[in-house]
């Protein structure tokens, strides 16, 4: 199938969100641990921001059941990428893709980051978690760039990172690659070599214990970020109230009122 | 009309549906908590499209709902332990009410207590509002303590709905559950007490298990499994309930497309709900309806209610075999 096929599904005139069928442009291994796929879809990319995400079902069968959420990893034009690994049977299915096969995508979803111009803009991406700090990138001057996975196998290769790789700095927990240890031992780094460490604006994605040390970290210092969280989904639209985060108001939804958090709201 | 037209326009079939007095455009509702409470699915379908739209479960307290984790995937379907997280009726009437004023379908809203006093104030509140069509008594949630409590006795269910008939002039929907070890026997009781319809069925309680850590998926341990895996325990039900009392039912569980609502339909379900569909499509519950008004018109069927109910068990036996 041509990947411009991709048809339309559902666009309500006074409404942006969108479910539509994609055609696959791409879907290739990045790392041993990473895959990105890429489809076009002109209306999505003209009307995504940084943090958004996408929920995709990976079949029309409904098995598995559930659509998968992926933040958007970049956006090029018309294409818009997703970075996946592979961790149950959804994401098997979607690694399975070849191009020209489909997928149903609706979004956009979920609040979106903050974009500063005059501050010192820090991400801290763990895993996974790094996916929606390249399409920050493509939005906003990010000034420090932390990623951090178990081993070098799953960390974004330079051909990914492109022009961020001088402002990169790694760790892996088994010592594959970059500062061994977690990611918190590059960002206390950073935060000491920064002379007005307040002027730091943080954002962080990764696994709930890497997110509390990063806030932790935070409120160590005195210095402000925002935290996007990543929890199991159903309907992502706020309706099923499956993926909720504790805030200091309360339970919000992640889907709706998050995915992105500010940390003197959130509580990890 | 010329000839062309006149074959293209085949008349469309009659949708509507009669509960007591009201008059539902068509069949197709939504099951409560699959839906949220407000706008939610605003930006995904036009509600007034729907022949009602049916409230997440309101307490009277807000309730901030279980601990996560909530949710977990399972074969054809999912299980959820939410707890009935809302915002209590006083947030419902001043926020979500007014929503509604100016949606053109009928509203069912949706309650829960721990006691009979609970639903008969519920029930108090939302009468005088008429934007408030039917109040559904949700006596069959499996995910809080005591939620299934006038579900296990049909004393307890012939109380609850006896005492909120009493208090309240809209007319009175009852969700039961499958769980209920007498289920005919509640059944019985909800229409005694003078239900106006049954809404069938609620989720059944399942569990999960994550074999590495040893740990349930849910926090809660149990959940409320629902989606397509529920459907033929659903439409079973709805088909027995029909065999032994003559009461509307809202069939629900597992609905996904027209064909499902149909099968339905032909149990004799006067009305369908699109519950855990809605989470995977947020236009579940209007291709449902456009695949239902497709099916009546191509097979000449002119009023939904021709369909109602058709299911012919001559030379089929309910009955397993014995041995």
């Amino acid at each position: 199938m041509d990947r411009n096929h991709a048809k339309k599904i559902c666009l309500l005139p006074d409404m942006k969100m969108l479910d539509q069928m994609v055609a696959i442009g791409e879907n290739t291994k990045i790392a041993s641990h990473l895959y990105k796929v890429g489809f076009d879809s002109a209306g999505l990319a003209k009307i995504l921001k940084p943090g958004h995400f996408l929920q995709v079902a990976v079949t029309d069968t409904y098995d598995p059941f559930l659509r998968r959420p992926y933040t958007i990893y970049r956006v090029k034009g018309s294409r818009l990428e997703i970075l996946y690994h592979v961790v149950g049977r959804g994401s098997d299915i979607l690694a399975r893709k070849k191009r020209g096969d489909t997928l149903k995508v609706m979004g956009p979803l979920g609040n979106i980051f903050k974009i500063n111009k005059n501050r010192i803009n820090v991400v801290v991406g763990g895993g996974i978690g790094i996916a929606p700090f390249i399409f920050l990138g493509q939005k906003m001057r990010i000034d420090h760039f932390l990623m951090g996975a178990r081993s070098k196998d799953g960390l974004l290769p330079r051909a990914e990172v492109g022009a961020l790789w001088k402002k990169a700095r790694f760790s892996t927990e088994d010592g594959s690659a970059g500062t061994q240890g977690f990611i918190t031992r590059c960002l206390e780094e950073v935060i000491r070599e920064t002379k007005d460490a307040k002027r730091i604006y943080l954002y962080a994605c990764g696994p709930t214990p890497m997110m509390k040390a990063v806030m932790q970290m935070a409120a160590k210092y005195g210095i402000e970020g925002e935290a996007s969280v990543e929890e199991r989904m159903a309907c992502g639209v706020g309706a099923c109230l499956g993926c909720v985060a504790e805030t200091r108001d309360g339970y919000k939804t992640s889907c709706v009122e998050g995915t992105v958090f500010t940390f003197d709201k959130l509580i990890l | 009309m010329n000839k062309t037209s006149a074959k293209k326009n085949k008349k469309s079939a009659d949708l509507t549906v009669k509960i007591g007095n009201l008059v539902f455009k068509n069949p197709v509702t939504v099951a409560s908590g699959t839906f949220g409470t407000s706008d939610e699915y605003a930006g995904w379908i036009k509600y007034e499209k729907l022949g009602a739209i049916t409230t997440k479960t309101v307490t009277r307290k807000p309730r901030q709902g279980n601990v996560m984790p909530r949710i977990y995937e399972t074969p054809a379907g999912m299980l959820n332990a939410i707890g009935l997280q809302n915002k209590g009726i006083d947030e419902f009437i001043e926020h979500k009410i007014p929503y509604f004023s100016k949606i053109k379908t009928h509203l069912i809203v949706n309650i829960a207590g721990e006691s009979v006093e609970d639903y008969v104030e519920l029930a108090k509140r939302l009468d005088p509002f008429k934007e408030v069509s039917a109040v559904e008594l949700n006596i069959s949630c499996p995910n809080v303590k005591k939620g299934l409590e006038f579900c296990a006795k049909p004393e307890l269910a012939h109380e609850v709905v006896k005492a909120v008939k009493e208090v309240t002039r809209h007319p009175v929907f009852t969700k039961v559950s499958p769980e209920a070890h007498d289920f005919l026997g509640v059944t019985e009781a909800c229409v005694k007490a003078g239900s106006d319809a049954l809404t069938a069925i609620n989720t059944l309680k399942g569990m999960a298990i994550d074999v590495a850590g040893r740990r349930p998926r849910l926090a809660t341990a149990f959940g409320g499994l629902s989606g397509p895996a529920i459907r033929p325990i659903a439409l079973r039900y709805v088909y027995e309930i029909k065999k032994h009392f003559d009461i509307p039912v809202i069939g629900t569980g597992g609905i996904m497309t027209a064909y499902d609502a149909l099968e339905f339909i032909v149990a004799g379900a006067h009305m369908v709900a699109s519950g855990t569909a809605n989470f995977v499509n947020p236009r579940a519950s209007m291709e449902i309806l456009e695949g239902i008004e497709k099916y009546l018109k191509e097979n000449n069927i002119a009023s939904i209610s021709n369909l109602r109910g058709t299911l012919r068990v001559e030379g089929r036996k309910e009955e397993m075999p014995a041995g």
